[in-house]
């Protein structure tokens, strides 16, 4: 358990170094902007550090920080007004130069379009296969997050699977001819 | 799940989020510095103890409050967590009713416990009797306050009763 401030503070960059990027994609689908994902992703780690305090201020479990990012993100949201961030959605889906997954990694036309294909699922969908993809969380985690059963958890990753799939489909017979 | 979905999460997990800005990481990191600068090295943790307690038993103690307010409910029954409540007259105090509207309902659940006849109503002015019944029916509510993220459920029962036209006997 860290005990100094400096030992806390470089415990806590560590974890955010680790965990940062599976929080920033989770932050950015429920944001209009990459900036208000950032400030999503503070507003976070603030309200994180309030209930580690009685855990003696060790870095938080994924599931926990997500737990929190998403009430963030909820606020945000009725902050925004539904209307308003829907017309920014369809923005943001156009938009390539802020997209939220990393496009250097891969650089071929299936991978740019798988991408964008999960951009487009439903937020519902999309956000339990972020936590199962990226954060690694089981659908028992997940369920717990989004105080959903593991069984629907499991069905939306299922079917938002089976979504991506179909896309991904559609794509190879354009191509094919 | 089948191979080709299974190859379809191969891809999604090579396809890797997009990290924190520099500048991102560098606010970020500025905020841990000054939170870690508030925490003195091995403090007593008592205190915090009680503050989470207390925390805890307002949001149980306002949602019940809200709860048996509402137009027909009749009893509410809350689960409050297993902490020790030091002031709670207190602590009280410090919501008023429009704080209430800062909880978010994370699930509403109706469940119909039983349902009564309560027979036939000749409505005056010639329209078609009616035959009552009346439901007994449960909320089972989860709440959670966005500022501490303490949820509470808040089970409230009432009954409801219910005209249906009848058109012939």
């Amino acid at each position: 358990m860290p005990s100094s401030p400096q030992r806390l503070a470089d415990t806590w960059k560590e974890w955010l170094s680790a965990e940062g990027g599976k929080l920033l994609l989770y932050a950015r689908s429920r944001t209009n902007t990459a900036q208000d994902a950032e400030d999503l992703m503070q507003e976070a780690l603030i309200r994180l550090w309030g209930y580690q305090e009685e855990r003696g201020h060790v870095p938080p479990d994924l599931p926990l920080a997500y737990s929190v990012l998403r009430l963030c993100g909820m606020d945000y949201g009725r902050k925004q007004g539904r209307r308003a961030k829907n017309q920014q959605k369809i923005i943001q889906f156009h938009d390539f130069d802020e997209h939220w997954l990393d496009r250097g990694a891969e650089e071929d036309e299936e991978a740019e379009f798988l991408r964008g294909a999960v951009e487009e699922l439903t937020d519902k969908l999309r956000e339990v296969v972020t936590m199962k993809i990226w954060g690694g969380l089981t659908f028992a985690q997940i369920a717990e997050v989004l105080k959903i059963s593991q069984n629907t958890a499991a069905s939306r990753y299922r079917y938002a699977l089976e979504q991506l799939q179909k896309s991904l489909g559609n794509l190879k017979e354009a191509r094919n001819g | 799940m089948d191979d080709s979905l299974k190859a379809l999460e191969a891809r999604l997990e090579r396809l890797v989020p997009k990290g924190l800005s520099d500048l991102g990481r560098e606010r970020m990191e500025d905020r841990i510095d000054e939170l870690a600068a508030t925490v003195e090295s091995g403090s007593d943790l008592s205190g915090w103890k009680w503050g989470m307690g207390a925390a805890a038993a307002v949001v149980a103690l306002v949602a019940a409050f809200w709860s048996t307010g509402r137009e027909g409910a009749e009893t509410a029954v809350v689960e409050v967590p297993a902490v020790e409540i030091a002031k709670p007259a207190e602590v009280v105090a410090m919501r008023t009713e429009e704080d209430l509207m800062e909880l978010l309902t994370l699930s509403l659940t109706r469940h119909v416990e039983a349902r009564t006849d309560r027979g036939f109503v000749t409505a005056e002015g010639g329209e078609a009797p009616h035959r009552y019944w009346s439901y007994e029916v449960t909320n089972d509510e989860e709440l959670m306050d966005s500022e501490s993220g303490y949820a509470v459920r808040v089970v409230s029962q009432h009954e409801e009763w219910v005209p249906v036209a009848v058109t012939s006997l």
